[in-house]
This record gives C-alpha cells, sequence and structure tokens, in this order.
C-alpha cells in the first residue's frame, strides 16, 4: 500500500484491520498527523469502522469484514478530507493539580541523582511544559504525555514496583503520565494527583483522550486532601 | 430464575462478544477465547452474543426451573442426570436437574450458554470480566466464580427458538497440534526472507506461560533487526517478537498498546484451534494473506448462515 499525505506507511492488522503510520519532522508532528487523522475518521465515521486507536506516531482501524475490505478501507481514507488542524484550538486542556513529593510517591531524590537537578528545579520544571496526550494505553485511562523537557529525562527503576499508588505522577525518559489506578510500575514518581482519570461506571470512564493537552500546577498538601475528599477517594 | 455453580475444578467466568469501540480509551477488548465455540454456544439457544460461561475444568450446575442450554468446545464428557448428552447441541433442561461437564484435556476452554443469557455486571457495555482490570465478574472485581454462586438468568424474548440440529460440518475438528494461518503485517518487513521461513517452516511449542493476555510460544528464536518502535495498537491474534526472538500471541485480554515488533496476526478463521491449544502442544504456521484470511473467514460465516435459515 502506497504512502501519501501525511501516511508514510500502511500495513495490514490482521485481515480486520489497518494500520497507518504518519510521518513528520519530529514525535510532535507525527502525533499532530495521528490526531488530525484521527478527528478527520470521527467526523466521517464510516458504518464499517468498529475500532479506532491512536498511538504515538499510528492509527489502527478495525473494520467489519462482512462491510468491507482493506482494500476498500484504504482508498476511503486516502480519499478522507483530513483538516490540518491547529491542536492549540482543537483540543480539550487538562490542568492536573499535583501534591509534589507526596511520601507515598516520591523518588526525587532519585531522579536529583540521575539528572543533576534539585527537587526544586524538577518540580518546576515539570510544570513549565504543556504536554500533549500521544496515546491512552496500558491500563484503562493510562495517558501516555509527552515530551517531558529533556533534562528531566530518566530511565525506568531497575526494579518496577508492584504497587504504584492510585494518582501517582510519573516520569520515564521524554514521557510523563498519572497512574489511573493502583498498577505495577517502573516509571519514577513526583508526586500524588487527586483528580480521578478513571471512573469505569461513567458513561465517559476515561478523563483524557489522545491529542487533548496537559499542564500541571502544585498544590499542598492540605490542599491535596481537600481535593482527594471532593472527588469522593480515601483522603 | 437463576442457576448455581455446585462444583468448578479450575474457573469459570462471564464473556460476551467483549467491549465495543472502547480499545482507544485503554480498556482491553475481552470477550472469549475461542469466539466460534462462544458464538455457536449462543445460536444453539436461538440467540446471539448473550452473556455465556467461559470455562476451563470440571463443572456442575443445577437449575431450579425449566432451560434451554449449550455447551460448546473441545470434547467433554456432559451429563443431564446420569443422561449423556452431545456437546454443540441445545440441550433441554428441566426443573431439578443438574448438568456436569467433564472436559476431556485439562487446559482447553469451553463454553456454557443459557437461553436469555447469564446476568452479569456490565462496564464500559460488556459483561466480560476482566481480572487485571478487577473488573466484571458477579461481583464485579474482575473475579471468576465461586462454587455456590448463584447467577441470575435473563428472561427469553417470546419467539426466541433454538434452530435445528447443527450440522457436523460447523463442529470443529479440535487437534492437540495444529496448523495455523499468520497474515503478514505490521512489522513483517523487518524479517528477512530467511527469518519468515524459519517461522513458517518451524514447529513451536505453547509454553506454560498463557493466560487471557497472551500465549508466549518456544521454538527457533526469530532474529529482527534492533531499530526504534513506538508503542501502537495491538490487534487480535498479533504475533508480538519480543528481544529473545521467542513469538507471543497476543489474545482476548491484551493490553491496547505495546511498543514489541510483530511479524503478524493469527487468521480469524483458525484463532479458534490456536486458542484451545494447551501447554506441550505444537503449532505450525502457514501464510495466509489478508484477502484469503477474508474470505476463509465470510465461508465460514456463510455457512452458519445456511445453518441458520436452513
Amino acid at each position: 500500500m502506497q504512502p501519501f499525505g501525511t501516511i508514510r506507511a500502511v500495513q495490514t492488522a490482521g485481515e480486520d484491520g489497518l494500520i497507518f503510520y504518519t510521518s513528520g519532522a519530529d514525535l510532535a508532528t507525527q502525533n499532530q498527523a495521528v490526531t488530525a487523522l484521527h478527528q478527520a475518521l470521527i467526523a466521517h465515521r464510516p458504518r464499517w469502522l468498529t475500532e479506532l486507536v491512536p498511538s504515538y506516531d499510528s492509527l489502527m482501524l478495525v473494520f467489519d469484514m462482512i462491510e468491507v475490505d482493506f482494500h476498500g478501507v484504504y482508498q476511503f481514507v486516502e480519499q478522507l478530507p483530513i483538516d490540518n488542524i491547529n491542536s492549540q484550538t482543537a483540543s480539550t486542556l487538562h490542568r492536573l493539580p499535583v501534591w509534589y513529593g507526596a511520601p507515598e510517591a516520591n523518588d526525587l531524590e532519585l531522579v536529583s541523582t540521575a539528572t543533576g537537578l534539585s527537587a526544586e528545579e524538577i518540580i518546576e520544571r515539570h510544570q513549565q511544559s504543556a504536554y500533549t496526550v500521544f496515546a491512552v494505553g496500558f491500563a484503562p485511562g493510562f495517558a501516555y504525555l509527552g515530551e517531558l523537557a529533556a533534562e528531566l529525562a530518566t530511565p525506568r527503576l531497575a526494579n518496577p514496583r508492584k504497587a504504584v499508588p492510585k494518582g501517582a505522577v510519573a516520569i520515564a525518559d521524554r514521557q510523563t503520565a498519572v497512574y489511573p489506578d493502583v498498577s505495577p510500575g517502573g516509571w519514577h514518581l513526583l508526586g500524588l494527583c487527586p483528580v480521578s482519570l478513571y471512573k469505569p461506571g461513567a458513561k465517559e470512564p476515561t478523563l483524557m483522550q489522545a491529542g487533548d493537552k496537559v499542564e500541571f500546577y502544585a498544590i499542598s498538601e492540605d490542599e491535596y486532601h481537600a481535593l482527594a475528599q471532593t472527588a469522593g477517594r480515601p483522603a | 430464575m437463576a442457576v448455581r455453580f455446585t462444583r468448578i475444578d479450575l474457573t469459570a467466568y462471564p464473556v460476551d462478544a467483549g467491549r465495543q469501540g472502547q480499545l482507544h480509551q485503554g480498556f482491553c477488548q475481552s470477550g472469549p477465547l475461542d469466539p466460534y465455540a462462544f458464538s455457536l454456544a449462543n445460536l444453539l439457544c436461538g440467540q446471539q452474543g448473550a452473556t455465556a460461561i467461559e470455562f476451563i475444568g470440571g463443572l456442575s450446575i443445577e437449575f431450579t426451573t425449566p432451560a434451554v442450554v449449550s455447551v460448546t468446545g473441545p470434547d467433554a464428557e456432559i451429563i443431564l442426570d446420569n443422561q449423556l448428552q452431545q456437546g454443540w447441541q441445545s440441550i433441554q433442561v428441566n426443573a431439578g436437574q443438574q448438568l456436569i461437564v467433564e472436559p476431556a484435556r485439562i487446559g482447553s476452554k469451553h463454553y456454557l450458554a443459557i437461553q436469555g443469557g447469564f446476568e452479569f455486571p456490565r462496564v464500559v457495555g460488556s459483561a466480560s470480566m476482566v481480572k487485571r482490570e478487577q473488573l466484571g465478574g458477579l461481583h464485579n472485581d474482575g473475579k471468576p466464580l465461586k462454587a455456590g454462586d448463584e447467577v441470575a438468568v435473563a428472561s427469553v424474548a417470546s419467539e426466541q427458538k433454538q434452530p435445528g440440529a447443527l450440522p457436523a460440518q460447523l463442529i470443529p475438528d479440535y487437534q492437540p497440534d495444529v496448523r495455523v494461518g499468520l497474515v503478514p503485517g505490521y512489522q513483517h518487513d523487518w524479517l528477512s526472507s530467511l527469518q519468515w521461513q524459519r517461522l513458517l517452516s518451524s514447529e513451536y511449542t505453547i509454553t506454560p506461560q498463557v493466560d487471557r493476555m497472551g500465549y508466549r510460544l518456544s521454538g527457533p528464536a526469530i532474529e529482527l533487526p534492533s531499530q526504534a518502535l513506538y508503542s501502537e495498537a495491538i490487534a487480535l491474534g498479533a504475533m508480538q517478537i519480543p528481544p529473545d526472538g521467542q513469538p507471543i500471541v497476543m489474545m482476548a485480554d491484551r493490553q491496547t498498546l505495546g511498543g514489541y515488533p510483530k511479524a503478524g496476526t493469527i487468521a480469524r478463521c483458525d484463532l479458534n484451534h490456536f486458542a484451545q491449544s494447551i501447554p506441550g502442544d505444537k503449532i505450525t504456521f502457514y501464510q495466509l494473506d489478508a484477502d484469503d484470511a477474508r474470505a476463509k473467514w465470510l465461508l465460514m460465516q456463510a455457512a452458519i448462515q445456511r445453518w441458520l435459515s436452513s
């Protein structure tokens, strides 16, 4: 299948799936092209489309094999009008409070050793960027946010934790994330966020969608407990 | 109406067709490991996609009211109050009767469907239980059924009639060692023709590391160039090649995204045979291009439709 527009490659993902890989000078540009294609497909959603899974530089389409084959899907996407969306205006912004250095989620010393920055500098830098949700996966509501400032880039923990607390704000390589629920994890932890990212019973069970923007801001321990209580979770 | 699970030897839990349109939020697809056996179990009860029980190992169930049920999957002894019953057919049960299922092989997956469907909590539109997400199941905590549990059955739609006997050619001939179609895709281009031929000409063994997320195989290692790959969506049946070269086939409860290169996916027409393999079974692969894999799948669907309309 030939590349076209911002699509650098297309591959089958099973007989009922196609995966489109985007081109761009850097990951942010590639991911913007994913978001543009994703939104175009939502706006012109064909009947045969059953799943649409965006990630960093790719978008997988799953289709109903009774209705169409992969040739038809490829043709449809190739002819799809894709607006060059301005991600600044088109996406939702989430501002997430963080109690940096919360005792249950505090690897600031390890990050300090790895980066040569003080705890204050790490906390400051983490709040300075507006991040893009590059992908949602790994677990329900887990959003991969990028890109983290290069000077904060840290490798994963040598021994992953068996249980990272719910709401832990974490970094790894040039990514950051908030753990929606208790889960194993190998990222370094900076603090706790009291906002619930994942409500399994709700109509919209996850807060963040691929393409959304996220900013973090520091709160005190008291503010954390107050917010955690209003979010209906044990403080 | 409710049924009581009086004995569960290994495990039993609810499955339906799985989550639809939820992968982008990080919810795994879930649903039956053997979608064909699940789907036929329901069709034999005169319905589509209703919540059924997927189970491994023996099972005893008590009925307090009359019911129509079916049991599908590989070879199993099915006994209704001392009367031997056939799998892959609908079974009429009277109030007070007990149904016992004893699978021939430990590890094979079996399906118990009931007319009306079992009632379980639903999360993101599905009643399938996902242990990893701690969702679904009787108490919506991702835990399987326990002996003694009672499960409610939904009332039956008025003109819900089970179809005629299932023709023999629609009953899968499950064998311990299977040859399954592999649809090239994803990073297939990363494999040299030598590595692709190695994958197609070698025998792989199912390791003990099998669960609803994926099946690990062992055999000749597949070597890939080490290239950067961002995490991307994982299709049902995708074959991942991790750095040790031993393939992992991703199943119903797989994570939605992953960063290992993938050589292709198991063809849907053979997925049920692959899913029924257990540790120690031997698997070989043949290349099946996407068009041919779809054609084979459509033929299966057409044969099912012919039976239903006969």
